[in-house]
Order: C-alpha cells, then sequence, then structure tokens
C-alpha cells in the first residue's frame, strides 16, 4: 500500500490518520498535505500513524518540519498509536525525545484537550 | 581505555523509562519496613535453591560440618554476586538488583570430582578456571552464539535438569541397588510434592513460596515418619551461632580433564541462563524497550564471570542469577536496588551463622529429594523454551535429538561411559559435546541466499521491502531481524535512488546467527555513515540529509563496510543479528 491519509476535526484538533508508507516516494505528498498547518497560532494537530507500515528518513523529515512549525505557531503537535516497527525507527533516530508521543488517539486527543 | 569505554562504558546505556505499572523502579527508596519484608521475601525463595550446593556437598563428603561449611560459602558467594551485579561504577556491574542462587549447571562437574577422589580445593581450582573463562567470554559475546546456538545451549539446560533428576534418584536410594525405597519416604515425596504443586497453582500470596511450604511440610511428613537424622539435635547444637566460614584454596594440581570439561560445558548454561536474566529485568524496567541493550549485559556478565572467580577462589559453590526471586520482583513490580542491597545483607547473615546454614545439610533425603525433583521440571522446561526458541528445522532438530539421545543414555548406563569414555561420564557433558559436534559438522549446510537485481525508480523501498519480507518469512527470521534489516535495505536503495543511481543488485544470506546483506551498483560511493546525526540534518543540504539517512540505515547493524568492485563498481557490506 502507497500512502493514504485522512483529515479530520475533532473538537477544534486536526486529527490525521495516516496510512501506507510515508518514504522519499510519497514523503511530499505528506509534507504538501499539511503545508497548511499551524498557518494560525495555537493551533492542535494529531497525527495518527496506527496504520503506518513504513517509514524512512524522508517521512521523519517531514514529521520534524510539523513539529517545528508547531513550536514556531505556539501550536501543538502529537504523534499516537506508533506500530513497534515505526516506533522502532522513530526511537533509534531519536525522535522519541523531542516529539509528545501517546499510546492511543484518545490519550492524544486528552493531552491536547 | 577507550576500547574499554566502548564496550563497557555507563554513557553508552540506553535511557530508560518507567513502566507505569511498577510499584518500585531502579532507582525508588521503598520505605524501610517494606524494604525489608520484600528482602526477606527474596531470600526465602532464594533458600529452595540452598539444597543444590548442600547436595553437592554431599559428593565430595559425607561430613556435615564441612557440607555446612561448603553451604555457607557458596551463600556468601551468592551474596557477592549481587554485590557485583548491583554496581553502578566502572566497567563490571549491570546495576540491576537481580537475586543470586546456586547454579545447577555445574552439579554433574561436582559429581564427578567426587567420583575421581577431589575434594572442595579441587572443585574451586576449576570453578576459578570457569569463572575466567567466562570473563573472557564476555569479550566474545558478539560471535558467540555462531558456536552456541539456541538449541545447544538448551540441550545443555535441559540436561541440567536430567543430572538434578539422577540425583534426587539417589537421595531415594534407587541408584545402585536398584531396590524401591521405603513407603514412608516415597509417602514424603508425593505428599510434599502434592503441596507444592496446591500451593503453585493455588494463586494465593502463598505461590511464590511454594516450594518452601511444600519442604517444611515434607521436613514434618519425614520427620514423623523417621526419615530425620537421629543427630539432628546434636549437631545443630555443636555449631556455634556465629562464625565466618573458613575458606578452601583452590588446589590446581589436582585439577583432572573429565570434569573440568563439564566445568567448561556447564559454563554455557551459567553463560545462558545470565543473558536471560540480564534481559528480563532490562525489559521489566524500561517502558520503551525494543532490543537488548548490550553495554549493561556485558557489564553484567563480566561480573557475573567475576563473582564465579571468587567462588572458586574461597572453594565456594557456582553462584548464578536466581531466576524465582528475580521473576517474583517482576510479577510484583518491586525492582529497586535497594531491596536487593538489605537481601544480600541478609544473606550474608545467614550465611554467617552456621547453626542456621546446618538445618538446611540436614534436611531429610527424601525432602531433598523432592525439592531436586521439582526444580528439575523447572529447569528442563527451560531448556524446551530455549530450544523452541527459534523454528526447529531438520538440521536443528538433529543436534537437539543427538544430543540428548547421547545425555540421556550417559545418565542411564554411567558405568559404560566411565569404562570407555570417562570425559563424557556425565550426562551433561556427554550430551552437550554430542550436540555441539553435530552442530559445528552440519553448521556449513545452514547458509541461504536470496538475490534481487532491483531497478531503482518509482517507489524502490517498497520493492526491496516486500522483497525482503517474503525472504525473512521463508528464513524465519525473528520479526525484529526483520524490521531492522528491512528498514535499513529500504533506506539505502532510496539513498541511491535520490543519488542518481538506477539499478542496484542485492544479495542476502542467512548464516547461523546472522543476515548478511551486499548492495552491488555502478557509480558513485556512498559517503561513509557519520559515528553520531542529529535531527537536524534533516533540515540541512542533501549531504548532511544523505549521512542521516546511511547512519540511520546502519544504526542497527553488527558490521558495516563499502569498497570498490571493478573499475566503476561499489559493494555495500552489512548484517544483522538474527
Amino acid at each position: 500500500m502507497s500512502l493514504e491519509y485522512a483529515v479530520t476535526d475533532l473538537r477544534g484538533i486536526r486529527v490525521y490518520t495516516v496510512k501506507g508508507r510515508v518514504d522519499s516516494a510519497t514523503a511530499g505528498d505528506l509534507e504538501s498535505a499539511m503545508k497548511g498547518e499551524f498557518g494560525v497560532t495555537g493551533q492542535r494537530v494529531v497525527m495518527d500513524l496506527s496504520a503506518l507500515d513504513y517509514i524512512s528518513s524522508a517521512g521523519l523529515r517531514v514529521v520534524l518540519m510539523q513539529a517545528k512549525r508547531a513550536r514556531q505557531s505556539s501550536g501543538r503537535l502529537v504523534l499516537c498509536a506508533l506500530p513497534p516497527q515505526v516506533r522502532e525507527v522513530f526511537e533509534i533516530s531519536g525522535f522519541l525525545k523531542i516529539l509528545d508521543v501517546q499510546p492511543n488517539q484518545s490519550d492524544a486527543l486528552a493531552v491536547l484537550g | 581505555m577507550s576500547w574499554l569505554d566502548d564496550y563497557l562504558g555507563r554513557s553508552l546505556d540506553r535511557r530508560t523509562t518507567r513502566p507505569a505499572g511498577l510499584v518500585y523502579a531502579l532507582d525508588d527508596v521503598p520505605p524501610p519496613l517494606a524494604t525489608i519484608v520484600l528482602g526477606l521475601q527474596q531470600v526465602a525463595i532464594q533458600s529452595v535453591f540452598f539444597v543444590i550446593p548442600a547436595v553437592t556437598a554431599g559428593s565430595l563428603t559425607p561430613d556435615p560440618t564441612e557440607a555446612s561449611r561448603f553451604l555457607g560459602l557458596s551463600i556468601l558467594a551468592a551474596a557477592c554476586w549481587q554485590v557485583l551485579m548491583l554496581l553502578m561504577r566502572g566497567p563490571v556491574g549491570a546495576g540491576y538488583p537481580i537475586p543470586a542462587t546456586h547454579s545447577a549447571a555445574l552439579v554433574g562437574a561436582y559429581v564427578l570430582v567426587g567420583a575421581g577422589g577431589g575434594g572442595f580445593g579441587s572443585a574451586g581450582a576449576m570453578l576459578v578456571l570457569t569463572g575466567l573463562a567466562c570473563v573472557v567470554l564476555t569479550f566474545l559475546m558478539q560471535r558467540l552464539r555462531v558456536v552456541l546456538p539456541n538449541e545447544v545451549s538448551g540441550v545443555v539446560v535441559i540436561l541440567i535438569g536430567v543430572v538434578l533428576i539422577v540425583m534426587a534418584t539417589q537421595r531415594l536410594g534407587l541408584q545402585g541397588q536398584g531396590h524401591l525405597p521405603p513407603r514412608s519416604a516415597l509417602g514424603v515425596l508425593g505428599g510434599s510434592l502434592l503441596v507444592m504443586v496446591a500451593a503453585a497453582l493455588s494463586r494465593t500470596r502463598a505461590a511464590p513460596f511454594a516450594v518452601l511450604i511444600g519442604a517444611l511440610c515434607g521436613v514434618v511428613l519425614a520427620l514423623v515418619s523417621g526419615h530425620g537424622n537421629p543427630q539432628t539435635g546434636a549437631l545443630i547444637a555443636a555449631r556455634p551461632w556465629l562464625e565466618l566460614p573458613q575458606p578452601w584454596l583452590p588446589r590446581f594440581d589436582q585439577i583432572t580433564p573429565a570434569p573440568l570439561l563439564a566445568f567448561m560445558v556447564g559454563l554455557v548454561a551459567l553463560k545462558a541462563s545470565a543473558v536471560g536474566s540480564l534481559v528480563v529485568l532490562q525489559r521489566s524496567s524500561d517502558a520503551n524497550w525494543s532490543r537488548p541493550d548490550a553495554p549493561p549485559i556485558r557489564r553484567g556478565l563480566l561480573a557475573n564471570g567475576l563473582a564465579v572467580t571468587v567462588a572458586g577462589l574461597i572453594g565456594a559453590g557456582c553462584p548464578g542469577p536466581g531466576t524465582a526471586a528475580l521473576g517474583l520482583s517482576i510479577a510484583t513490580g518491586t525492582l529497586a536496588r535497594r531491596i536487593v542491597w538489605v537481601g544480600t545483607l541478609l544473606m550474608a547473615v545467614v550465611a554467617l551463622c552456621p547453626k542456621l546454614v546446618m538445618l538446611f545439610v540436614l534436611m531429610p533425603e527424601p525432602v531433598k529429594a523432592t525439592m531436586l525433583f521439582y526444580v528439575a521440571g523447572f529447569i528442563m522446561a527451560q531448556g524446551c523454551q530455549l530450544v523452541t526458541a527459534r523454528l526447529l528445522d531438520t538440521r536443528r532438530m538433529l543436534v537437539v535429538a543427538f544430543g540428548l539421545s547421547a545425555g540421556i543414555a550417559a545418565a542411564v548406563a554411567p558405568q559404560a561411559f566411565l569404562e570407555a569414555v570417562p570425559v563424557l561420564a556425565s550426562p551433561l557433558s556427554a550430551g552437550a559435546m554430542v550436540a555441539f559436534a553435530v552442530h559445528l559438522l552440519t553448521l556449513p549446510l545452514v547458509a541461504r541466499r536470496a538475490t534481487l537485481d532491483l531497478p531503482l525508480s518509482g517507489q524502490p523501498s517498497k520493492a526491496v521491502t516486500d522483497w525482503f519480507g517474503n525472504v525473512a518469512a521463508s528464513w524465519a527470521l525473528k520479526a525484529q531481524t526483520a524490521r531492522s534489516t528491512a528498514q535499513s535495505l529500504g533506506e539505502l536503495t532510496e539513498l541511491l535512488h535520490e543519488r542518481g543511481i538506477t539499478q542496484v543488485q542485492l544479495n542476502a544470506r542467512l548464516a547461523e546467527d546472522r543476515v548478511e546483506l551486499t548492495l552491488g551498483w555502478s557509480g558513485a560511493a556512498l559517503p561513509e555513515p557519520p559515528e553520531f546525526a542529529s535531527i537536524e540534518d534533516l533540515m540541512g543540504p542533501d549531504e548532511a540529509r544523505h549521512g542521516f539517512a546511511l547512519w540511520l540505515a546502519t544504526r542497527q547493524a553488527q558490521g558495516f563496510r563499502q569498497r570498490q568492485n571493478g573499475t566503476a563498481g561499489q559493494e555495500l557490506w552489512l548484517a544483522f543479528e538474527d
């Protein structure tokens, strides 16, 4: 499966449900999709990665860009439901130290609520 | 020394996250009363295994006073093992609170020492050599699994159980003459086993103490039915309340080949149980644990080897991790180091009280037999788990089958082995040597290969990870190996694609304990992976991003090298532990 994503609004929080793969071929699509986020101050975004099969450094770059934008605009980005193979990449790359990661979507929403 | 820092340095330890359900984490300081109660509980569980040095001593001497001295020294050696493991500074000690006990791995070796007329000094000398071998092996761990895979270690552990069963039958007088033991002895055995099983399955607070409770009931039954030592009162009265047990100096001049081989074979099980306990504790104390963190495990193995050496130097029995007490700590979520420090103190007190130690030595023989049967069952179950940790193909099945057959043959017909091959007269030596030999002889047959010519276009990482997913499934790789190898391949093919390479030849090879990958392409070489990379590199220029990708691709690899192949070709080699 290539990249698929869905965007929903839950109580004023934007939730991106990302499925499939975020690699060098698809990272640009996700980057474009999220380009408008954090345009206003204090925006809250959840990335639900429960159906993500694979992420490479190209995908990590997109996540890092969003985290930086969130910080610059006093917004918040929370990642949730990382499958083991994805969590491992986040862990060994050092991303877990700088990102807010929650076990599931309801916890992520609660953190931002 | 920098190589020592690179291998054992504490600065390399992964940062851990406290698991949610833990009552006391490693650094917590529980209230004093809770610490003492939990420490006592641990020592109570550990005391079940006092039967091992008590029985071992019986193979070396008929004198209960000498046996009590050996048990006292062995308890001190176990306390020393705990201290070395708890150390938080320097190259020794994982800093993990793992309760120690007396390892059953070398019981067969001690029996051989006794059968050959050797004493505690002779056994101590061989234990010193075993401990030093453990220390040396700590530095060779990376490729140790090639020669000692799980199935060989599992055979060794199962045969330790067999050795204990042989000893249990000796306690009951079933060996040699071949006549039935008195019915009352069988009654003690059956009664106390029933109590142990009932307590273990009770799902109450008594469950962790099942062996202890069963043994106490067994002692009462044995005394009532006349199986106690008639001189128990006098022997205990003759012992002082407080005395430092006198060590036996190692007698290196009394080392003989057969027991030494048995000691070295037992080392396999010592290593396996130490690694297992260290990993189990590491997993339980870190919510984000995903794979073993090597530096603390290496320091723990070094502590294990040094403690075994110290035990040999004072003529004590071999210490090792107490898996039952560790299991209790994990089950109750009480992992604070302070609890094991208190337990260490309590063990030292027991070791210095000869009256208490004598109680364990004089335990009635049917009760000792019951405890050995019970413990043997658990040890053999652990061995079965080790054997089946990986999918058993025909070759591995043969290793297990021949190893177990040889070991059990030596157990049921020891005389034939003593006359024909005395060096293999122990079930452990015979079984382990045969399993080891079959493994080494058939090792060249396990190498498997898969190749792929991959055009780099579209979504190259998807094509390569899909391909490797199928390879990993057909080779029955561990999930962790399959994931890290696929991730690395995906990262590398994306990188090559981005650097303008259009075609790559992939070659995967499965050796016994690892997967080796070779990537070949025409064009420029990749840069050397940086030693460290920062997340910020991802936002930098291409070279910085490529450096990060290479660092990520090689992060979990056991080995990496790149070389020029022919005039314009490049070759990159990576290995991942399975």
